[in-house]
């Protein structure tokens, strides 16, 4: 294989990738709080929240429960039946356009 | 003619076998703490083995197989259709870009990484819902960066095989 290891061009996709990804993330970073927490199941909106107040609901479904919870302007997902959970670890979020998703319960908790 | 058929099945699966067990590694070290669903992929630098190679039909086989034995024994099927998804396309992408001499193996590796989880991101769009966009760009980094980073591997292993007849594919 005569094939080299890294090229200009691969730098060059490398660098852009990681320069428009990292943009993205600071241009998040600087969005507004948020003042409500709109929760979808299967793209239909089955609660929604003002995070001023403080909130602790079990949201069950056909494909499980998730208790979502809002504590000092911030929400989180405090507890999920399903095996990896990463909804739970993804923490807490109180920004426009910040979201927990939980992919097998097909839930989204997104900030607007 | 035989022994060269039987030479491949042993191979492939031996190449099968690599793919699962670098899978089973990267389930027990979880980077899910970042965003969801990050890992390493050092098996795609299996496939990438064999893409290098100009071995196409069998990087579809062995990444095929690997995601679908991997499925059942460690995820659940509905995360079968994310990975199987994700898979294929990146392959597909990674051999077009084996077809010019512009790229190097890092290069190929990153742009799979990075198209392999846009992918899921679009999958995890279509079957939950929009908040999914929120993790394209940890995603999108998360993919580059690993790719580029098994595609170092994946050169440096290339350069100690270069000595072992088996790997010898064609």
């Amino acid at each position: 294989m005569n094939r080299k290891a890294v090229t200009p061009l691969d730098i060059i996709i490398i660098i852009a990738v990681v320069v428009l990804s990292l943009g993205i993330m600071l241009a998040s970073l600087f969005s507004n709080s948020g003042n409500k927490a709109v929760i979808t199941v299967n793209e239909q909106v089955v609660a929604e929240y003002n995070l001023l107040n403080n909130v602790k609901k079990e949201i069950k479904t056909q494909y499980g429960v998730n208790t979502v919870e809002i504590l000092n302007g911030e929400c989180f997902v405090s507890f999920a039946d399903c095996r990896d959970g990463i909804c739970v670890s993804r923490g807490k979020i109180s920004k426009i356009g910040e979201s927990i998703v939980c992919l097998p319960h097909k839930l989204i908790v997104e900030i607007k | 003619m035989k022994s060269l058929a039987s030479k491949k099945v042993c191979l492939y699966g031996l190449l099968t076998a690599a793919a699962l067990l670098f899978g089973y590694v990267e389930y027990l070290v979880p980077l899910n703490f970042i965003a969801p669903g990050i890992k390493l992929g050092i098996s795609n630098g299996v496939v990438l083995l064999l893409i290098l190679n100009n071995n196409y039909k069998s990087a579809f086989l062995v990444n095929i197989c690997r995601i679908v034995l991997s499925a059942f024994l460690f995820a659940t099927p509905f995360s079968l259709i994310f990975s199987l998804t994700a898979g294929i396309i990146s392959t597909l992408v990674m051999i077009l870009l084996n077809r010019f001499k512009g790229f190097g193996v890092v290069g190929i590796s990153a742009v799979g990484g990075a198209v392999h989880n846009l992918v899921q991101i679009i999958v995890a769009r279509l079957t939950v819902g929009r908040g999914v966009f929120f993790y394209m760009p940890y995603l999108l980094l998360a993919g580059v960066l690993a790719g580029a980073a098994v595609g170092v591997l994946v050169w440096l292993m290339l350069k100690k095989a270069a000595k072992i007849k088996f790997l010898k594919f064609n």
